[in-house]
């Protein structure tokens, strides 16, 4: 019992360590220098034209970065795990590259080879979802690969076409809906990364594409208030993709007990 | 040397074991024998400590350990993943539970020592847990829990991740260890066949109550109940009354023979009848009638098994007998016509 | 080929562009090591001190807080509580970035929760202390608050593979709870302790957004000064800021490695047992 307590006190202090700061910004944004509450810097957000752009801009980037990373990622991470793990260890070590190349010496690498000839793409946002897609991929292999141990993937495809079926036929009728959750919980997670995305935006584009994080920035360096409702929101924002990601992590799960039982 | 008086644990509104007492003599090596969640490793864990009893009480020799912390009970758990400390070699595992009494270093080497002897695993010393067989982790695993003396073992079905051929070595050294060492065991298991192999005796459980206690040979040859009959080995349930001879014990179809009953079965003959389950080894088949009075029936069904053949019998009162016929015997297929004996298993 | 587009991708957007930066790292008109030279001199050397202190001791305190608060949700055995916790730190971790920065900021500023909270409370003004926000110490206290949570994600499910019996084990060989602790938990998971080390210190020491937007340029961090390199704030020395990136790529490397080193050693020692035969 006594030990008991000890645990339930660390995670307190964790909980408070970890929520200081989150209340203190939403304390600010309304409330401010001032004592009354209001609503006010959320109000202006809304109405301000500078603001919304930026979400339209970052929701666009992030959409594509999304089906970007499924339509690259996917098939191969799938074929490699039923038929080659070599390359599976490959794709999987590959993967990691964000861990190794930060996301400032991808950006100087990214300005020096993107500012010439057939690929002049610096200052366009146009390399943004192929360096958000390459950040959020050790994530979304995980994922992927997480789903594919939980289901006998080979079994299944070489059942669909004992039955008949092409490969491509079993793969887009069986394999597909077996990865969706994992498909899903991949790319919200990609999703989150892409809408919070700052270094490479801002390094690379130079600030001519104006995306939430990069305003979010300039907000808060012209107007705390301002840029600290704007934190509250792109907080929520993340917090709702994580929170969505955990939620078909957990139907996963129940389906998959549900199919050996 | 171990008392259990009227053990009892609920989970919420679920009751895992209920109302258990047993006794244990010095030396004595007892099996609980039960399915899975019938409440057996729920008793070894409360026996440990390692789960706090609802009710009841638990004497180790004269003393109450009900509310004595694991660590003060002086008890050898052997565990079914062996759970060996995998940063520690086979050496090292033996001798933590020495090193934490602080033992003296020479005696420590030499307590080790003998143990790996007696488990025939000298040359494993060094090694990891990953780096040795499941048999060996499995050895290492009892001698780390016999390495204090504790005066009581309790094995978690120490022999159930083995492979056949692993299992049927280590059984014979663990009924040896047990009887040079005299360390008084509790084993818990859901294999009959180690049961009553090792134990001196077997304790059956279902759904957190005891079923039958006795010797290998009575839980085997007179089952109290249907679920004993059905959990160990294979029966034919037959209704018998009490032999009118006046020689025999029961009679069924107007055949008399002896067979060993439960106290619970002659109580019942005693009032009228009672079931009684028959061992496949225990009925013979007969092409023609010895005495005029053994049962008729059809061979309806017959699987060769290797050491003998699997017959099934249909009765002329439509009982299916499941019966062994020893092979090199004389075969019989389906639709023959035969009649039986029972033999008298104690004879 | 269905591997195509993804090697594609790769090396357009990664392979290439790095071994590009390589390339010019010690290429101009020539071999050079010039901007090997001048990324040691004093400016830059420092920045590459304070970033390793910095990244050091971030993750050495990101992992005790980390290893404490993960012990305790793993030993308090509340589902709803880890999920929730995880949920929390997930976002933390991986997601908070500016948000955070801009938390801290707040809440840490002149007219911030924790600045009134102390001086109405206990009557201690922050700004007269010299605490600020915006220096190494600062910094280590923003780094922290998604170093602990990045610790509590990788090291729980390290925790919660570690077998039950294992403890039944120990406690019924003569341990009580905290010699289980110091002679087989701490032990076992040693390999896992030193990767979450390593894994959290080379997230600090590429950790740009929070060090930019908090400190700007009076901490004088790697990632900051790539980024300046490259905004042009100074005057623009694309070799310098290759060489840099080069020697941040070298010490994520060796980081990393260490990392998987601790994998190799926590495989080796991992008890197999037959499959199905683990007691539930």
């Amino acid at each position: 019992m006594f030990e008991k307590w000890i645990y339930r006190i660390v995670i307190v202090l964790f909980l408070t360590q970890v929520l200081v700061p989150f209340v203190g910004l939403v304390q600010f944004s309304i409330q401010g220098a001032g004592t009354t509450p209001t609503l006010s810097s959320f109000q202006q957000l809304i109405v301000n034209p500078l603001f919304s752009g930026s979400l339209l801009n970052s929701l666009f980037l992030a959409l594509c970065t999304v089906i970007l990373s499924i339509g690259i990622f996917t098939p191969p991470v799938w074929h490699a795990y039923l038929y080659a793990p070599k390359v599976l260890r490959v794709i999987e070590a590959v993967s990691f590259v964000p861990f190794v190349v930060p996301a400032v010496v991808l950006a100087l690498a990214y300005v020096q080879f993107f500012s010439s000839g057939l690929l002049n793409l610096v200052g366009t946002p146009y390399l943004l979802p192929f360096a958000f897609a390459l950040l959020g991929m050790p994530f979304y292999v995980q994922v992927l690969l997480n789903r594919l141990r939980h289901t006998d993937a080979l079994s299944l495809h070489e059942a669909a076409q004992s039955l008949g079926a092409t490969g491509v036929y079993a793969f887009m009728k069986i394999q597909l809906p077996l990865l969706r959750s994992g498909m899903i919980n991949g790319g919200l997670l990609i999703f989150t990364i892409s809408i919070g995305e700052f270094t490479i935006t801002q390094l690379t584009t130079g600030g001519s594409y104006n995306t939430l994080p990069l305003y979010l920035m300039i907000a808060f360096t012209n107007n705390p208030l301002e840029g600290s409702a704007m934190a509250v929101l792109t907080l929520v924002l993340a917090v709702m993709g994580v929170v969505a990601a955990l939620f078909f992590a957990s139907d996963k799960r129940r389906r998959v007990k549900g199919e050996r039982a | 040397m171990l008392t259990v008086e009227h053990l009892e644990k609920r989970f919420r509104d679920h009751v895992a074991v209920r109302d258990f007492s047993i006794r244990l003599e010095p030396g004595e090596f007892i099996a609980l024998l039960g399915p899975s969640g019938s409440g057996k490793t729920t008793v070894l864990r409360m026996i440990a400590g390692l789960l706090t009893p609802s009710a009841g009480t638990v004497y180790i020799g004269e003393r109450n350990v009900t509310n004595v912390r694991p660590k003060d009970r002086q008890i050898g758990v052997v565990f079914q993943s062996y759970a060996l400390f995998p940063h520690l070699t086979a050496g090292e595992n033996i001798a933590f539970a020495l090193r934490l009494r602080r033992v003296k270093k020479n005696e420590i080497r030499d307590r080790v020592n003998e143990l790996l002897g007696l488990m025939q695993l000298p040359h494993r010393e060094h090694y990891y847990p990953a780096q040795m067989s499941g048999g060996e982790r499995q050895r290492v695993a009892l001698a780390r829990a016999l390495a204090f003396r504790p005066p009581l073992l309790l094995l978690d079905e120490p022999l159930s991740a083995l492979d056949a051929k692993v299992r049927d070595s280590l059984r014979e050294l663990l009924k040896d260890v047990q009887r040079q060492t005299g360390v008084t065991t509790l084993m818990v298991t859901h294999d009959q066949e180690e049961a009553l192999s090792l134990a001196d005796r077997v304790i059956v459980m279902q759904t957190g109550e005891i079923e039958q206690t006795g010797t290998p040979k009575e839980v085997y040859h007179s089952p109290a109940t249907a679920f004993v009959s059905t959990f160990i080995g294979v029966s034919s349930a037959i209704f018998v009354t009490r032999a009118d001879d006046g020689i025999h014990d029961v009679q069924w179809c107007g055949y008399s023979f002896h067979y060993p009953l439960h106290a619970n079965q002659r109580r019942e003959l005693a009032a009228g009848g009672t079931k009684l389950y028959v061992r496949p080894e225990a009925i013979r088949l007969l092409a023609h009638p010895v005495t005029n009075t053994e049962p008729q029936g059809v061979v309806v069904f017959s699987m060769f098994l290797g050491n003998s053949t699997r017959v099934r019998v249909r009765m002329t009162d439509d009982t299916l007998l499941t019966v062994d016929v020893p092979s090199g015997k004389l075969e019989y297929t389906e639709g023959d016509q035969i009649y039986i004996q029972i033999d008298d298993p104690r004879s | 080929m269905i591997y195509g587009p993804l090697f594609l991708f790769i090396s357009l957007f990664a392979l290439i562009p790095v071994a590009n930066v390589i390339a010019n790292s010690m290429w101009a008109r020539g071999l050079t090591f010039n901007f090997y030279g001048q990324s040691f001199s004093s400016q830059y050397l420092n920045a590459f001190i304070t970033t390793l202190k910095v990244a050091f001791w971030s993750g050495l305190i990101g992992l005790i807080g980390g290893a404490v608060v993960a012990l305790s949700l793993w030993r308090s055995k509340s589902t709803w509580v880890t999920t929730v916790i995880s949920a929390m730190s997930g976002v933390l971790a991986n997601f908070a970035g500016l948000p955070l920065a801009v938390a801290f900021m707040v809440t840490f500023g002149v007219s911030g929760l924790v600045t009134n909270a102390l001086q109405k409370f206990f009557h201690f003004n922050l700004s007269q202390t010299g605490f600020n926000l915006s220096s190494s110490v600062g910094l280590i206290l923003v780094y922290c608050a998604f170093q602990i949570p990045l610790a509590v994600l990788v090291l729980l499910p390290a925790y919660s593979s570690l077998s039950e019996d294992l403890e039944a084990a120990a406690l019924s060989l003569g341990c009580n709870v905290l010699e289980y602790f110091r002679r087989v938990l701490i032990p076992v998971l040693a390999p896992s302790f030193l990767g979450t080390f390593s894994l959290l210190f080379a997230n600090a020491f590429s950790a740009y957004v929070t060090a930019y937007a908090i400190a700007g340029g009076s901490v004088n961090l790697i990632p900051i000064q790539i980024g300046y390199l490259i905004n042009g704030n100074v005057s623009l020395n694309v070799g310098l800021g290759n060489a840099l990136a080069v020697e941040e790529m070298v010490v994520l490397s060796l980081s990393l490695s260490l990392f998987v080193l601790s994998l190799r050693m926590r495989k080796k020692r991992r008890q197999r047992v037959k499959g199905g035969a683990i007691n539930v």
